[in-house]
């Protein structure tokens, strides 16, 4: 039986409620810009509404709204590469005195380190320490195999070594 | 692996860090909820035009429920026209490869039954029984040419799927006296959607009448037809029996799934919109409709008690392909029936000009 709008709208409001704000983290992790990836996020939120009727239940939609941001990050990402290479080049402000500030530096150096990776290593360092999801739902929401999921994770991890080692 | 679990662990705390420097967006549902809110117009509660309180008053009694109508619902012109662009094309690629038919001509119902429909706020609950939404429903009508498809716009109470209020409607029966349906009222139904088709599954009562022969064709464009109109799409429909892919149906091969016949072969060629068949109304009296005719050119009249009490002629903006046409008729409070006729190019030799009537009354 076909359903529909309704439905569509609460769902929309549940899975909005739930994870609204951590899709935003995620793809401000990917493509830097927070509105952009506000954007991004709400762009899948939209696409997801038109899909509900095929969906049907929260959890496929979820994973559905994650795959989407991913893969609209990624088309954004494509779009603003040459911007964020430019971007990424700047020396990182000088540290405060204060610890927090610094140990913040020293992750905003990490995390601007990993900007600088291929898109698919940092698309799986993401997925994997931040949304800490498992291999096989790395491997579905990128649409690779999971062999390859481990050898972008790794190659993404031996890159941002030196980085992660100046973080005391 | 040349990383350590320490490793990962900064990496994980500096994401985390950054992430939690995002503050999100606190209006972000609201805005998702405006672009989200751009249903197919039909599936929108709406505030007719032409239907001032008084009209919506009768409407009400005539669907049993209450339209929940108040100063906030604005006419959503753009949006409409919007859909109806990205529907013409689409079923302009769709029927190409008909030389008499443009893609203006091949829009899915392409006229509201009053030319504005409306969102409604927020607050109001989109499966509350007091919303309706209008749904396309096709019938039969005899004409010149023998059966066409004619359409009514029916109200109905708010619900998910308007592929099956269409159909609902459709088994139900129409509403003008002059339109008719030869499925049996008691078929069961249910649509399902997927990539490319559309798929309608149907349980024919044994004991019910069958459709006859000779009608068998145009029952299933009917079905076809008011199924793409109240889904906005043009893909083929398939056609299940009793759970089962159907080969056959009512003497025609469905075995591949039906496509859109071309509207010219198939549709009555004058259809009237406004008003809907038994609509209370106050004048001057707006009726609309769209035509494919020869030439352009219609000729309306109005009677009461089968006698004309008004009469004229107006032009469509285009001929031979489905284009809207309209009118205004100052009226004194009563009963009357409009009845829209394409002129006859062929001088009274062809089989006759085609024409679409309804009555309605005016109550101020």
């Amino acid at each position: 039986m076909a359903r529909g709008d309704t439905d569509a709208d609460r769902a929309i409001t549940e899975i909005y409620t739930h994870h609204y704000g951590g899709f935003v983290r995620l793809a401000t992790l990917l493509v830097r810009d927070q509105s952009v990836a506000e954007e991004v996020v709400q762009d899948a939120f939209v696409e997801l509404h038109k899909r509900w009727r095929k969906l049907r239940d929260t959890h496929a939609a979820v994973s559905y709204v994650r795959t989407s941001v991913v893969h609209r990050s990624r088309s954004v990402g494509r779009r603003r590469a040459v911007a964020a290479r430019h971007q990424d080049d700047r020396p990182i402000d000088a540290p405060s005195a204060e610890h927090g500030a610094l140990q913040a530096v020293a992750g905003q150096a990490v995390v601007a380190a990993l900007r600088t990776l291929p898109v698919r290593q940092r698309e799986a360092l993401v997925l994997r320490y931040y949304a800490d999801l498992s291999e096989g739902d790395i491997a579905d929401v990128m649409g690779i195999s999971r062999g390859a999921v481990k050898s972008h994770t790794s190659r993404g991890m031996t890159a941002l070594r030196a980085r992660l080692e100046e973080w005391s | 692996m040349s990383w350590s679990s320490e490793d990962e662990e900064r990496l994980r705390r500096s994401l985390h860090d950054e992430a939690s420097r995002v503050v999100p967006d606190s209006d972000a549902l609201e805005r998702i909820r405006e672009r989200t809110r751009r249903l197919p117009w039909w599936r929108r509660p709406f505030a007719w035009s032409l239907a001032t309180a008084t009209a919506v008053a009768a409407l009400t009694v005539a669907v049993g429920v209450t339209l929940n109508l108040d100063g906030n619902m604005q006419p959503d012109r753009a949006a409409i026209t919007d859909e109806l662009d990205s529907t013409g094309q689409e079923s302009g690629e769709e029927s190409g490869d008909e030389s008499d038919e443009t893609a203006g001509d091949d829009t899915i119902a392409s006229s509201p039954p009053s030319g504005e429909s409306s969102d409604v706020p927020d607050d109001v609950p989109r499966a509350d029984a007091s919303v309706i939404m209008t749904v396309p429903a096709y019938f039969l009508t005899e004409t010149p040419a023998g059966h066409r498809l004619a359409r009514e716009f029916r109200g109905v109470p708010d619900r998910d799927d308007a592929a099956e209020a269409a159909l609902a409607v459709m088994f139900a029966g129409p509403v003008d006296p002059d339109y008719t349906t030869p499925w049996d009222p008691e078929t069961e139904f249910s649509v399902t959607e997927t990539d490319d088709a559309i798929e309608v599954a149907l349980t024919v009562p044994e004991d019910g009448d069958p459709v006859p022969e000779e009608l068998g064709e145009l029952a299933v464009h009917q079905l076809v037809y008011t199924v793409q109109a109240a889904l906005q799409r043009t893909d083929p429909v398939h056609i299940l029996l009793d759970g089962r892919p159907a080969d056959e149906l009512w003497g025609v091969d469905v075995s591949d799934g039906v496509t859109r016949a071309p509207q010219l072969e198939v549709r009555q060629l004058v259809q009237i919109n406004d008003p809907t068949e038994g609509m209370a109304v106050s004048s001057p009296v707006g009726i609309g409709g769209e035509a494919a005719l020869f030439e352009a050119t219609y000729q309306w009249r109005i009677e009461q008690n089968g006698v004309v009490v008004d009469e004229g002629f107006g032009q469509t903006e285009a001929g031979q392909r489905f284009s809207p046409f309209s009118f205004e008729v100052d009226l004194d409070p009563g009963e009357y029936e409009v009845i829209v006729t394409a002129t006859d190019p062929s001088g009274g030799e062809g089989p006759g000009p085609m024409s679409d009537s309804r009555t309605f009354t005016v109550t101020e």
